[in-house]
């Protein structure tokens, strides 16, 4: 009885320190948008998407139900066969300045932790423009994609959870099935 | 009564012999048949399994219940399922994006989020009154919107392509910026 109770602690130890080492270590891909709650104050348009969980894998299941000609349908459910999550914050603005940048900094703040890799950075004084993508992998598998846009006008924040074939999604946007919404029209 | 008779049957000791006689059926005997009413059990069978493997049993077991709770924590349970439904019974209609070309004449919002996030909305039903806007939704329904599926799946899907499309927009932007940087970078030199 006693061996049997130095064993049960031992495996809930070792479990233990697996669960939280594994929290510490594999780093989540998601971002937290609390902060840009300030946003919709002044914002003339929102967009929120939170996708993920059983909703995302019925959409998932809906792409290979859907037969269309072109199979546009199948490439993207292909392109997102592996995702976990996908969130989307659009805030666009009557005027300029109408929001406090340092909400949206706080955002990039997150995106400076380990495990995140830059991989592009545009600024331009047109606008106001800053661009930042940035990638995290787990090994050789891409974990999460981050996109911020902040213009004069307009956030836009894009986060990815799991992998994701960005250039399929790239070449099929604007046509049949997804249909091309240029937020960057002002 | 002599002593030593009982003590070491040494000597005589007439009383005690008869006593002796007299109750001589009853004397202890190592024959167990002697004691009919004596029933024999058997000797504990040792068993051959180590204690040790229901220790590991154990374990795996603790093991098995952390992985499930884990995972469910991780799934974020099945709790998301009913809200679906019930999500889907308050609105009419699912709910499109409305990112209006021209500008509109008051401000709106879409809020469209997974239900089992405690924070979030109720989706609502956007007010549209530029006719660019609906120009968008009606897009987008006619786009892709088979008949055969359920309501929840077509709100399902319109969200997971509201995403994308936003996506892709998005990398189109970084494109852009990329190729334009690049275009005047080469024009300087």
């Amino acid at each position: 009885m006693r061996n049997i109770l130095q064993f049960l602690l031992g495996a809930t130890i070792i479990l233990a320190g697996a669960f939280a080492g594994s929290t510490v270590c594999g780093q989540d891909a998601r971002l937290q948008f609390e902060r840009l709650k300030g946003m919709e104050t002044n914002a003339r348009d929102i967009v929120e998407v939170d996708l993920d969980g059983k909703m995302l894998d019925l959409a998932k299941r809906v792409t290979l139900k859907i037969k269309d000609k072109d199979g546009d349908v199948k490439k993207i459910g292909e392109a997102i066969s592996g995702l976990k999550g996908i969130y989307v914050r659009v805030y666009r603005f009557e005027d300029e300045n109408q929001y406090n940048i340092s909400h949206v900094d706080e955002l990039r703040a997150q995106l400076n932790s380990p495990g995140w890799q830059r991989l592009a950075n545009v600024r331009s004084k047109r606008n106001n423009q800053m661009v930042d993508v940035f990638t995290m992998f787990s090994g050789d598998v891409m974990s999460g994609v981050a996109v911020v846009i902040s213009e004069a006008k307009s956030v836009s924040v894009v986060n990815v959870v799991g992998p994701i074939d960005i250039d399929t999604l790239v070449e099929l946007s604007g046509r049949f099935n997804i249909p091309k919404i240029d937020i960057d029209v002002h | 009564m002599k002593n030593d008779y009982l003590w070491d049957k040494t000597g005589t000791d007439p009383e005690i012999e008869r006593l002796e006689g007299l109750l001589a059926e009853f004397r202890y005997s190592v024959d167990p048949a002697a004691a009919s009413n004596v029933i024999e059990f058997p000797g504990r069978v040792r068993s051959d399994l180590k204690p040790w493997i229901f220790s590991i049993a154990a374990c795996i077991a603790v093991a098995a219940s952390a992985l499930g709770l884990w995972s469910f924590y991780l799934t974020g349970g099945d709790a998301a399922a009913s809200d679906v439904a019930q999500v889907q019974t308050e609105t009419e209609e699912v709910v499109l994006p409305v990112i209006p070309l021209a500008e509109p004449e008051t401000k709106t919002k879409v809020t469209a989020v997974n239900p089992r996030s405690p924070t979030a909305a109720r989706p609502q039903k956007a007010s549209l009154r530029s006719r660019s806007g609906r120009a968008v939704q009606q897009r987008i329904k006619e786009a892709h919107a088979p008949s055969a599926l359920t309501k929840e799946e077509r709100f399902a899907y319109n969200q997971l392509m509201l995403a994308l499309s936003i996506t892709s927009s998005n990398l189109q932007t970084v494109r852009r910026s990329i190729d334009g940087n690049e275009i005047s970078d080469t024009e300087k030199r």
